[in-house]
This record gives C-alpha cells, structure tokens and sequence, in this order.
C-alpha cells in the first residue's frame, strides 16, 4: 500500500487532523478536570520508570501543569493546522514524556495516541483546510499518507483480536464472566450481564469484531455497516467499562476509512459553520513530500507489526509473566489480582521487619505493582534504597506475594527465597517468577 | 442518501432494543446486593451503635456515680463499664463509612497507644478542645484505659481520680465518646438508609472500608504491631489497652467475632461468594479464622505478657490472620469484581 505512487483527494487527513487535536485538548482538559494531574503524578511520592527511561521524573507541580498545559495547547494548534508540524512534535513529545513519568498509569490507549502522533508528525496532515494552508492549499496528497493511518488502526484491532484468541477468552469468557455482573446496576443491560450466555456473547462478539472489522470498513458495499457497528461497539465499552475517551477516539479516527467525498462534506460543513468560507477547499495542486518519509513510514509500521511478537520470545505464560504483555494491544484481556508483602532482612543478625506499602504508595501503584514482576523488582530496589539511607545495613529483600489470575485461586507468585536486591530486571527470561502451572 | 439509511437503522436498532426488553422474563437470578446492604444496615450497623451508645450512657452513669461516692467499688464499677463499652465498640469499629467516616470517628475513638505525656498536660490545663486532630493521641478509649488503670495503690488512685482536674477531664473524655457515638448513631436515619441501600457503589465502599479495617486495624493494629510484624523488635507497649492489660486479648477476639459475623451474616459476603460459585473461598477464610481464635484460646488474656513471654506464639495467630488477608483482597475482591482502590482513574 506504501508503495503505490497514485495520489488521493487530502480532506480525509485534514478531517482526522481537526478531530485529533479536539479529542486530545478535550482528553488533556477532562485528565486535569478530573484532578488525576495531582491523584496519579504530583500525589505520589515514588514513580516506577520504564525501562531505560529512569531519567524521566515528575517536574515541580507548577512544570507539571505547565507540560500539560503545553500539551492542550499543542492539541489545539493541530486541531487548527496551526504550525502543524511543530504542534505534533511538541505534543507528541509532551504526551509522551508525561506518560513515562510513571508506567503505574500505562494505557493501551496512551500508547496508542504515543505511537500515532509520532507518525502524525511525517504525516501532510495541515496541507489543506487548515491555517497552515490559508494561502496555499494542497488538494491531493500521496495516497501511503493516508494509507499508513489505516495501516496502524489495523494493527491495533487485529492483534486486539489475535489477542482474544486464548482459552481463557474464548472457552471460559474470562475475564468478561468476572466483569460483566459486577455492572449490574446499568440500566436495561444490567439485568442480563449475570448470564453466562452474555458472557460467551461478549467476549466471542469482541474477538470477532477487532479481528474482521478493519475489511469491513475496507470493503466499500460494508462500510457504512461496519462504521455503525464501530459506534455500537466502542459505546457499550463505553458504557460498561470505565476507558474515558478511548471510545470516542476510536469512533473518530475509523472515519479515516470513508472516501474523500464524504470527508469533503464535513469540511464544507465546517466551513460554512465556521464562516471561513468555501474558498479554502479550492485548489488543485498535489502536495509531495521528500521521498524519504515514505521509507520511514515503511520501516516504523514493521517495526509496530514486530513489536507485539516479542513475547515468542519467552517461555511461560504470558499472561503471568507479562514479558512481552505491554505495547501489544493486549485490551482489557484478563481480571489479575495481587497481595505482596515484603520482608526486610537484615542478613548479619537475621532479624526482619514487615513493610507498610502504603507508607510509600497510593493504592493504585501498589494495586499495579503486586501483579507485575518488574514493579515489584522495582519498588524492592527503592526499599533497599530508603532503608539503607535509614542506618540498617547488610539489607536483603524478600517479597511474599500471590497473584489470582481470571478468577483462579491465588498462587504464589515470585520466589519467596529471592533476595530482590539481587535482581536486575532485564529483558532476559525472569526465572525468579514461578511457573503458574495451569 | 447516507443520512436516510442512518436514520433507517437507528429506527431500526430502537425497534429492536424495544422488543427485547419485553422479551426478558422478569427473573431475578442476580444475587441481592440491596438485600446485602440493608441487612448490613439493619442488622449490624444500626444495632451496632446503639448497642455501642448505651454502653457509653451507662459508662457516663457509673462515672457519675464515682465522682458522686468516690470508693474502690464505685471505681470497680466505672472500671467495668469502661470495658463494656469498648468491647462494644469492637462490634462496631468495622463501620467507618458515611458520618462516621466523615467525623474519622475511629481515629478519635481508639487511637493507642496513647501519649501519656500529653493526657498529663491536658488534664493540667482543662477545657481542652479534643475535636482538634492533635489531640487524637490523647482521648478515646486508650486514655481511659491509662487513666483508669494507673498502677497505683488502689485508694491513691481513687484520690487521684477524684480531684477535680482528673475528674473534669475524664468527663470530657466520656462526653467526647457519647457526642461521636451519638452523631453516628442519628446519621443512620430513614434517608440515608435508604440512600446507602440504593446505591450501586455502596458494595463496593463498605467492602473497602472493611477491608481496610481488618488488615490494617485488626491484623496491624492489634497483633502485628505490637508483635513486631512491623519494626523487627516486638513493641509490647502497642498492644490495645496495656493498662488495664488483661483484656487485650478479650477485645481482640471481640473484633474477631465481629468481622467473622459481618462476612458470615445472612446474604452477606460468605454467601455473595457461594452465589458466584466460590464458596470455596468463603470457607478458606472462615478456616483461618477458627484456626486464629483456636491458637488464642492458649495465649495469655494480657497480650502485652504474651509478647514478653513467648512472642512466637502470637506470630502464630499473626500468620493466620495474614493469610486470610490474601484470600480477602485477592480472591473475594476478583471473584465480586470489586475495585480495591478509588482512584477512578481509566482502564483499557
């Protein structure tokens, strides 16, 4: 698809363009309205750093709100077309930035908007029906540009789909049979998420969908079908599950795969609405960028194909070990619960003493950290840290924890006879998890 | 054209959800969570407090009566009030939701170990005002405990109480305890029943609340703590009601009992785990529960003797606690689908 030389009309990405930096100032302004800016980042005291990101730290609150500040506004000068490539850098920059400040708040969805605006960036999104066009508008654009957003939004259904296809998913409906009761004060809906029909319906209904509903909206006599299932589809996620904006962001960027004439008249619309007038439509030059951003669109949606495989990689189960887990369009895929406790030796008189979690983490980090092997290591290395700097000495740490996995009963999770301090987490095979024996 | 076929099938999609609804049969096969609330309402919380509240009426009353005929028998008599009531408060310590949550009941109520320095200081200056949080360490029910079992000779300790500083402020101390227990108690009227009972996130908050009772309060505060769970060395001088020290463990088997009786309670957890297919959870609590109070029955009745004595054995009932925390949070909160923090923050 890349590689086709034929042009296309532009309006789709200046209708995508416009939508984006909408939904992103609205989702900047409902994070900040909902005092999640001060709950998730300025609140904490410790932050668990991705994986060769450990520079990334929370500035001082007034920085802190300044970067999210800076991220609204750039997502509303992309909405604009506004210094365009300049508004996508910086907002892909800010956005990024503030969510490795702590991975304690990873999202798909946040990966998602990361991964999409970088190559929004490469992308003649401003070249027409925006402010960067005022005076010279661009009417066709390299058909790969659109084609690459299509490309990602593939990529995401169809591994969410792939994902579905487990035995936990497919022949127990888990974690749906763990989810769906507990909604059972939504109206209409409610009476029947107890029934385990609904359960198999759901999660067979949601494989299905992210695997086939991409060729449905690539196929033309489908389309129209396919984008109101799409609507149907992400507002009951809406409605059962708390994901924000994610649905609307969804139901927004499929319109991607609607032909230019349908995007002409929601421009034409907007124009008038907007009383900028018809006149910025008119034109009939074709925009080419330099070559090389076709071989970069290239190599940066294989790499987004490769990334998810990873987990080949390693043994065990995935959903357990969660090597390879994140970055991979794994959705609302399983119900994990954990319990962990650790235990600070002193190793030359053998004495120990318990530690209060919540002495140094919210609720929601230590929720995070007892299901996940790498915050656990993590956190382990900060009590080793902090407990040293308190006067003790010869310090080892053990941990004793258990996770429940999509409804089984808790198991112990990392080797209790590990001394913690003595791990570094790499992304070499954790054999100081144990095995979960299905 | 593409507006019609829209219009066309939303009419169509109303259609359909409208037919629907009157094809399900009313069966009501989900478990009763309403019902679950308002037996928790009717019949632990509201008895709770004003079971809790008379205890502190007749604690007034005996206080009264001391400061009226100041004798080692009156003061026997206060003594044994006193101990009443906190045992009563252990039926309902496990509530702090809604009013009493607001008021952080809890923490003015029962806060141990008390500061010994600043009782001292305040019944020195009098008129303290104890609704101020820094004066949490210094009321409830530990500063009566400190008071009322001061190891002195026993008609020494009558004196003492007896004068007026002493006796104005354990009046205050009895008066803060009725006030809170009082406002508690009304808060549980018609209205807010039944805007607890109706609403959907009342499950989830009362779950919590009790959660973090029983692990931090109960399994912590009254065992862990002052075993040592928490420091390395054991710190005997933690444990709940040192001065009076041969109840400490009475009133740790009261909060026990209450715990075990609100997650066993008709319709209540124990059955809500049955209802979605893991009893067999429900029964692993409850076994560790019965093992904890059956290594109790050989433990000293004054904790604090326990832990200079022989401290293992009190781990011991430590571990079971423990475990049953593990099948709390992990096991019943997964299979109830409940959220084990507030943040309300997204998923995907």
């Amino acid at each position: 698809m890349l590689t086709a030389t034929n042009t296309k009309h532009a309006s789709p990405l200046a209708t995508f363009r416009i939508f984006f930096g909408l939904m992103m100032f609205a989702s900047i302004i409902r994070f900040w309205a909902n005092g999640w800016i001060e709950k998730l980042y300025l609140e904490p005291s410790f932050q668990f750093k991705y994986y060769g990101f450990e520079w990334v730290s929370v500035p001082a609150p007034s920085l802190t709100y300044g970067l999210f500040t800076l991220c609204a506004l750039s997502a509303l000068c992309i909405s604009l077309g506004f210094k365009y490539r300049w508004s996508m850098a910086i907002f892909f920059l800010s956005f990024t930035y503030i969510e490795l400040m702590d991975k304690t708040t990873y999202l798909n969805h946040y990966y998602f908007i990361s991964v999409l605006s970088l190559m929004m960036i490469f992308l003649p999104m401003n070249r027409y029906f925006s402010w960067d066009a005022r005076n010279m508008a661009y009417k066709y654009v390299p058909a790969y540009s659109i084609n690459a957003l299509k490309i990602l939004i593939a990529i995401v259904y169809i591994y969410a789909g792939l994902a579905k296809l487990n035995s936990d998913w497919m022949l127990k409906a888990m974690p749906l049979s763990i989810w769906l009761p507990s909604k059972y004060s939504i109206p209409f809906l409610g009476d029947f998420l107890h029934q385990k029909w609904a359960h198999y319906f759901f999660s067979w209904a949601g494989a299905i969908y992210d695997l086939f509903i991409v060729f449905f909206l690539l196929y033309k006599p489908t389309r129209v079908w396919a984008y109101l299932t799409v609507i149907i589809f992400h507002m009951l996620t809406g409605v059962l599950f708390p994901i924000g904006m994610f649905p609307y962001v969804m139901i927004v960027s499929t319109l991607i795969f609607f032909d230019a004439p349908m995007h002409q008249r929601i421009l034409t619309l907007m124009a008038k609405l907007s009383g900028l007038g018809v006149h910025q439509l008119k034109s009939n030059e074709t925009w080419r960028p330099s070559p090389q951003v076709k071989y970069f669109l290239s190599i940066y949606l294989i790499i987004q194909i490769l990334l998810p495989l990873r987990f080949l990689a390693y043994p065990g189960k995935l959903f357990w070990t969660e090597q390879g887990y994140r970055f991979s369009w794994r959705v609302m895929l399983m119900e994990k619960a954990g319990y962990a406790e650790f235990k600070v030796v002193d190793a030359a008189t053998g004495k120990s003493f318990k530690v209060d979690n919540s002495d140094f983490l919210t609720a929601f980090q230590e929720k995070q950290m007892a299901t996940q092997p790498d915050f656990i290591v993590e956190y382990a290395h900060f009590l080793g840290q902090h407990f040293t700097k308190q006067g003790h000495e010869n310090i080892e740490i053990y941990v004793e924890s258990y996770v429940a996995l999509n409804g089984e009963k808790s198991k112990p999770f990392i080797d209790p006879n590990v001394n913690l301090l003595e791990i570094n987490d790499s992304f070499a095979h954790r054999n100081w998890v144990l095995p979960f024996n299905d | 054209m593409m507006l019609n076929r829209l219009l066309s099938l939303i009419f169509l999609i109303t259609l359909f959800t409208g037919c629907e609804q009157s094809f399900i049969p009313e069966t009501k096969d989900n478990f009763d969570r309403e019902l679950m609330l308002e037996n928790w309402v009717d019949l632990h919380i509201k008895p709770g407090y004003a079971q809790y509240l008379s205890a502190l009426n007749e604690l007034a009353i005996k206080n009264v009566d001391f400061k009226t005929a100041p004798s080692t028998s009156t003061l026997d008599a206060l003594r044994n009030t006193y101990l009443q009531a906190y045992e009563s408060w252990q039926m309902v310590a496990l509530f702090e939701i809604g009013e009493a949550e607001k008021l952080g009941m809890r923490g003015y109520t029962n806060t141990y170990p008390t500061n010994i320095e600043k009782v001292k200081s305040n019944i020195e200056q009098q008129n303290i005002n104890l609704a101020l949080p820094s004066t949490r360490v210094a009321q409830g029910f530990p500063a009566l405990d400190y008071m009322l079992f001061d190891k002195i000779k026993a008609d020494e300790l009558v004196e003492k109480l007896s004068a007026n500083d002493c006796s104005a402020y354990l009046d205050l101390l009895i008066s803060r305890l009725q006030k809170l227990a009082t406002q508690v108690n009304d808060s549980w009227n018609v209205e807010e029943r039944s805007s607890f009972v109706q609403n959907p996130e009342s499950v989830d908050r009362m779950v919590n609340d009790f959660l973090f009772y029983y692990e931090k309060y109960l399994r912590a505060g009254k065992v862990g703590i002052p075993a040592g769970v928490f420091s390395g060395d054991p710190l005997p001088m933690n444990v709940e009601a040192p001065y009076s020290s041969k109840y400490s463990k009475n009133l740790l088997l009261t909060a026990l009992n209450a715990a075990q009786a609100f997650f066993n309670a008709d319709n209540s957890l124990a059955d809500y785990l049955e209802f979605m297919d893991k009893g067999e959870i429900a029964i692993a609590i409850n076994n560790h529960w019965e093992q904890a109070k059956r290594l109790l029955k050989d433990i000293d009745p004054s904790l604090k003797d326990q832990i200079n004595e022989n401290n293992l054995q009190l781990l011991e009932v430590y571990d079971e606690l423990q475990k049953a925390v593990v099948l709390l949070k992990v096991d019943m909160l997964q299979a109830l689908s409940i959220q084990v923090d507030y943040v309300d923050a997204d998923g995907d």
